[in-house]
């Protein structure tokens, strides 16, 4: 199959898990392509499945694996097992957590008709290549779920709007999904967009940020390539004299990372080294004047700080570790290092951040356009 | 052999054929059953013993510079004696006849649990054996050019561990020594010792060889190209997966591998699998080559050809009993351990004894 | 031949041998009986002609027997009977006393052999000469005589080459000889002569550039070449097998080529040159499996673009072979292989197919090599009909009618083309064979099937050496000085080599 998703209920069995249809069933009308199964493991699943449809599931393919919220949270290594036991499995799938079930997820049909397997794909490749949301993949977030002092970050996904003018009740039955051993709701055609980043502690979700701070993570993590950041700064009317917003692209973002342990407290400095390109400059100084580029840079230096700290924070409150922390602590601190402690210990850490940022592009023009001899 | 043979055998194919041999043989489950020992320093004990099997050898190289006409079915029995010389002999062959047939029962072990789970492993083995027996009935010659095409063609297969290389983590390298104690290192480098079973081949190709003098730098070149991957394989699969999941993984390489994907081809370790099985028959054969002679050490009067084709039936016959894979595993895993004794403590015993020969002003006899 | 005009000259004065009773029973049996021995042996053939006459006034008659076509009579004509029956007129000359220098080259012929034995006269006969036989001389006397029934020589026919010569051989042994002296002039050109076929006394020359060549391997063509023993030799491409190299292998193991410049750059190269009367293709060797990607042209281009041609043809030679197999492979079992991209369209074309994929590639593969076989045979014009038939309208329907997915068609045709790249036809015959039998090993153990398969012949090629070198050179032993002329083509320098290529077992 292409896409697996996995929802925990409360009542037994447990889970319902959403198999989206083989690449060859293209030709299949919508409401068949998914299928989703109540039970007690995705290995059972796996099984009824593949009594119930003629159609032969394979792992060779498998193109995106979907926790919802709840399965999330409850601990995945259960399905976790279930998928590498397989031999075909392709570890480089993508995993991804959803706001809400993975069936509804799943049951999206995508505006351009396309299978919302690859769909979602395609979606996570775009990110992928941008990075501004870089999606992480089975063999990525199997390691880091094994071990101690690092965890996985996922994207957070959900289904939003509908792309279909007609009002829900008029949609009908074409545009739901499979419904076998579901909940006999059909649902309307959607979309799917990357909200955020959900953040992992060993084999559960602990803690969802939104995109904006997953953004000013991945400037911490050093895999921010390209990606646009809106930042917001203070009315200046040199700067930015429309809206207090402005746009950069993040050419380069290298970040070092220096560790200590202060007081039995961990201490992170984390100086990062960013190049960016003005998007949307539209202040009133010429900027190729060495004492505006730099107060401009100071100003936005100081935003992206704020950003990536609130952004680490918000992350290590929830006691999960994309980065990797505790690996340098084990290191460097081998007598302080706890495995079983991290969690708890990441709470408390405390961080200071420098950015050091240059402009690599300001843009063609230096000045807003204003013809001075009509203003009033 | 009754006369001299004639050189025909390359320095490069001398390589070719030791570092084939080698390269077969565990490769695929080394960097786990290393670092479940030595931890993070598996990398490390891998690359030390290698150089202390460089060393092994060179001097192995330097018993059969000893005998540069007859191989290693027939100077046994001028250092021991006829009666010990065909007891080592036996012994020696029922070590290659074992290893032989581990080999191609591991390979087609692993083939049935990862590609072709419908088809029974005794078919992938009778497949080897059956290519091992064409390749040993080519003769030295004929085995040293084939071994060679197998070199070229399964060694840039390797270098799709670069990528996999570039995406792990160094720090889960990190303490380089002290993540274990000592003890724990010597147990993973004797866990990778089966790692290096078969260099003894060697002695089998030694006469053939053209350029004698320069055979002790090629043969220890080629346990050290050997060394240089299993150490990249190891660290890289310890690098990527973390030491908590590389220990539960069963064939780390091939798991290395299954993730790589690239513009024609995804699953490389489908392919690896596929060309692997180049590799495989030069070990197996080796073996089945090495068992052969030391048959016909036994008796001149035994034809060479007959005399293969019929330990390869037997070994075909014994094939037909499929052995799990994990007991071939952990099997391969303590004849590793015997395997290198009974090498370096003959290896010892004879270059002694032919030092004591020529100190009595003994000549290797040319027949 | 010291002795000829005055053993014609002691005709007039000794008694006619045929009346001794005295006649040692030797080979010849005299006039008459030589004629008849003749007569018989070549029984009522309309080509067998006798043309007789008198020599001199006292009736000693001359009878002059050739083959006609093989002879020319016109020749014959101007060089035998005239001058002898002008020596009736000679030897009523007042001016006899200066007979014997002016009469000695009556007989024009550029060659003259006296005969002993009625099995030479029988094989020089049929090789073209003209036997005179002269009542009351036992010996017979034999001249050459050829016709010239073969082609010209004409250019290259199987063997285009963009620039660079184009001449090819001919049937005739001795012209192509010729050719070949005309590119290497110098006097260590060695030629050794052999007779092969009980029947067909065919003549086959073995060349070699002496110092070049190394000697063991020119001994053992030597002693291969005198141990044929076969009743008839039609062609050169008979030899590959009579000298024992590898009759039940597909591999080609001795080149055939129709251009002398080929053959001199081989020899030049210490390779031996085997031709044979009859056929317009010498037989080089040895050969190996790199040599079978090898074309004159090659040596005629800039050294780059010739590597990239020949590389071409080695991708060329894989893909003919493995394509087929590798689709029934990846398509039936390790599809996960496949980039998830491909995966896609494979698995849309497959959908409504009858056949497994196994299947339908081996249907494909009989059908296109059946139509290959029946359009090489046709004239051109019918030839080029079935090929548009076979491949458009017959691919076509076989698509539309769902049998075969598009995606299989488009992998045999690759394989087609690329064994259509091979510059030698023999190495097509190796593509198909290997072709099948890798599509066997494939459909039945996946890519573990092709590999074995591939391990098998790889194998196979290790084992073979000819005349002492091994076939996989240069690749395995992998030889560096080699490698300038293998895929890479090294440009020329200004610097004479002789040939170290071809040193034994290395």
């Amino acid at each position: 199959m292409v896409a697996v998703g996995v929802d925990y209920l409360p009542e037994s069995p447990h889970y319902l898990v959403t198999f989206v249809a083989p690449i060859a069933d293209e030709d299949r009308s919508q409401s068949s392509r998914v299928q989703s199964f109540r039970s007690t493991s995705l290995a059972e699943a796996f099984a009824i499945a593949s009594h119930a449809d003629a159609h032969v599931y394979s792992y060779g393919k498998l193109l995106v694996v979907v926790f919802g919220e709840e399965a999330a949270r409850q601990g995945v290594s259960a399905v976790m097992n279930d998928l590498f036991k397989h031999t075909d499995l392709r570890v480089e799938s993508y995993v991804a957590v959803t706001l809400g079930t993975a069936r509804k997820l799943l049951t999206t049909i995508p505006a351009e008709g396309q299978q919302v397997g690859l769909f979602m794909k395609d979606m996570l490749d775009r990110a992928k290549m941008q990075q501004d949301s870089p999606p992480t993949t089975l063999e990525i977030f199997s390691s880091r779920m094994m071990t101690p002092g690092m965890d996985a970050s996922t994207t957070l996904l959900t289904p939003i709007g509908s792309t279909d003018p007609r009002p829900p009740e008029e949609r009908g039955a074409d545009g739901g999904g499979g419904d076998r051993g579901g909940t006999g709701q059909g649902t309307t055609a959607e979309d799917i967009q990357i909200v955020g980043m959900a953040s992992w502690q060993g084999d559960r979700l602990v803690g969802t940020t939104t995109l904006s701070q997953q953004q000013y993570f991945s400037l911490a993590q050093g895999t921010s390539h390209d990606f646009l950041v809106q930042i917001l700064l203070k009315p200046d009317p040199r700067f930015v004299p429309e809206t207090s917003r402005i746009i950069i692209a993040i050419e380069r973002a290298k970040p070092s990372w220096e560790t200590q342990i202060i007081a039995g407290v961990p201490h992170f400095s984390l100086k990062v080294d960013t190049l960016v390109s003005l998007v949307n400059y539209q202040g009133r100084v010429d900027l190729t004047k060495d004492e505006n580029s730099e107060e401009f840079m100071h100003i936005l230096s100081e935003s992206l700080k704020q950003g990536i700290t609130d952004a680490l924070l918000t992350v290590s409150s929830f006691g999960s570790d994309p980065i990797g922390l505790g690996q340098f602590v084990r290191v460097q601190y081998p007598t302080f290092w706890n495995p079983k402690m991290w969690t708890e210990v990441l709470k408390t850490a405390t961080f200071s951040i420098e950015v050091k940022l240059g402009i690599k592009r300001i843009g063609i023009h230096i000045t807003r356009f204003e013809p001075k001899e009509k203003m009033p | 052999m009754n006369k001299a043979p004639k050189p025909s055998v390359t320095s490069f194919q001398y390589l070719t054929v030791i570092s084939g041999v080698l390269f077969a043989n565990g490769i695929m489950s080394l960097p786990r059953v290393v670092a479940s020992d030595a931890g993070r320093s598996a990398w490390l004990v891998v690359l030390a013993v290698g150089l202390v099997m460089s060393g092994i050898t060179l001097l192995a190289d330097k018993l059969a510079s000893e005998f540069p006409s007859q191989d290693a079915a027939e100077w046994p029995k001028l250092l021991l004696g006829p009666i010990l010389g065909r007891v080592w002999m036996s012994v020696y062959g029922l070590r290659a006849i074992a290893l032989c047939l581990l080999t191609a029962q591991l390979y087609a072990g692993n083939l049935s649990l990862r590609l072709l789970h419908e088809t029974p492993t005794y078919v992938f083995a009778i497949i080897i054996l059956t290519l091992s027996l064409m390749a040993v009935l080519a003769r030295i010659p004929g085995f040293t050019r084939y071994s060679e095409a197998a070199f070229f063609l399964s060694m840039p297969l390797i270098l799709f561990v670069v990528i996999p290389f570039t995406k792990g983590n160094s720090v889960h390298l990190l303490p380089l020594i002290g993540d274990k104690p000592a003890e724990d290192l010597f147990k993973g480098a004797l866990a990778a010792s089966y790692s290096y079973s078969g260099f003894d081949f060697l002695w089998f190709v030694y006469p053939y060889l053209q350029h004698k003098a320069s055979s002790k730098l090629w043969a220890s070149g080629a346990v050290l190209l050997a060394t240089g991957v299993y150490t990249f394989v190891t660290a890289t699969a310890v690098m990527f997966f973390g030491i908590e999941k590389l220990n539960i993984i069963f064939l780390p390489t091939l798991s290395i591998l299954s993730g790589i994907e690239v513009v024609f081809f995804e699953r490389i370790d489908s392919l690896m699998m596929f060309v692997w099985l180049s590799t495989i028959v030069t070990t197996a054969a080796s073996q089945l080559y090495t068992a052969t002679r030391l048959t016909q050490g036994m008796s001149s009067r035994l034809s060479f050809a007959k005399t293969a084709a019929l330990l390869s039936g037997l070994l075909l016959i014994m094939a037909i009993n499929d052995i799990p894979i994990r007991q071939a595993v952990a099997f391969s895993d303590m004849f590793g351990v015997f395997d290198l004794s009974f090498i370096i403590s003959s290896l010892l015993l004879f270059l002694f004894l032919a030092s004591l020969r020529k100190g009595k002003g003994g000549t290797s006899p040319e027949k | 031949m010291d002795n000829l005009w005055d053993k014609i000259i002691g005709l007039f004065g000794e008694a006619d041998p045929a009346n001794n009773n005295q006649q040692p029973e030797i080979r010849m049996r005299g006039y008459k009986g030589n004629l008849a021995f003749l007569r018989e042996t070549f029984g009522n053939a309309h080509d067998f002609c006798v043309r007789e006459f008198r020599l001199g006034g006292d009736g000693h008659k001359v009878s002059v027997v050739y083959i006609n076509h093989l002879a020319d009579p016109s020749r014959i004509a101007e060089e035998v009977i005239m001058p002898m029956a002008s020596f009736i007129n000679m030897a009523e000359s007042p001016q006899a006393k200066s007979r014997p220098p002016l009469a000695k080259q009556l007989l024009s012929s550029s060659d003259l052999k006296e005969i002993t034995d009625l099995k030479q006269a029988e094989t020089l006969l049929l090789d073209g000469w003209a036997l005179i036989l002269i009542e009351g001389l036992n010996p017979v006397l034999a001249v050459v005589a050829h016709a010239s029934p073969g082609r010209a020589v004409s250019t290259a026919e199987t063997e285009t080459t963009i620039f660079g010569p184009k001449q090819a051989f001919v049937e005739t042994s001795a012209i192509n000889l010729a050719l070949l002296r005309q590119k290497i002039k110098t006097s260590k050109l060695k030629v050794e002569a052999f007779t092969m076929g009980t029947k067909t006394t065919t003549k086959v020359l073995l060349i070699y550039i002496d110092e070049i060549a190394p000697d063991n391997m020119v001994d053992e063509a030597r002693e291969r070449l005198s141990q044929v023993e076969v009743d008839e030799l039609m062609d050169s491409s008979y030899l590959e097998s009579l000298m024992g190299f590898g009759s039940l292998s597909p591999f080609p193991q001795a080149l055939y080529t129709e251009r002398p410049d080929r053959v001199a750059g081989n020899l030049l190269e210490g390779r031996v040159a085997i031709l044979v009367d009859g056929s317009p293709e010498a037989l080089v060797l040895p050969v190996g499996f790199a040599d079978l990607f090898q074309v004159a042209g090659d040596y005629y281009g800039r050294s780059l673009s010739v590597t990239l041609v020949r590389a071409l043809r080695v991708l060329a030679f894989f893909l003919a072979t493995t394509l087929p197999a590798l689709y029934a492979a990846l398509v039936s079992f390790n599809y996960e292989i496949l980039p998830t991209d491909l995966t896609i369209p494979v698995a849309s074309f497959r959908t409504g197919i009858p056949f497994p994929p196994a299947i339908e590639v081996f249907l494909m593969l009989l059908i296109v090599d059946i139509l290959q076989e029946g359009a090489t045979r046709l004239p051109t014009k019918v030839g080029q009909t079935v090929g548009v038939v076979g491949g458009f309208v017959l691919g076509q329907a076989i698509i539309q009618a769902g049998l075969v997915s598009p995606l299989l068609l488009i992998a045999i045709a690759i394989s087609l083309i690329g064994s259509f790249a091979m510059p030698n036809y023999r190495v097509i015959g190796l593509v198909r064979i290997l072709r099948y039998a890798l599509l066997l090993g494939g459909s039945v153990l996946s890519g573990v099937g092709i590999m074995a398969v591939w391990v098998a012949i790889i194998i196979h090629m290790a084992s073979i050496e000819v005349l002492g070198v091994p076939y996989l050179r240069p690749l395995a032993p992998l030889r560096m000085a080699s490698m300038g002329d293998f895929i890479y083509r090294r440009p020329y320098i200004n610097k004479p080599t002789g040939s170290k290529d071809n040193e034994q077992g290395t």
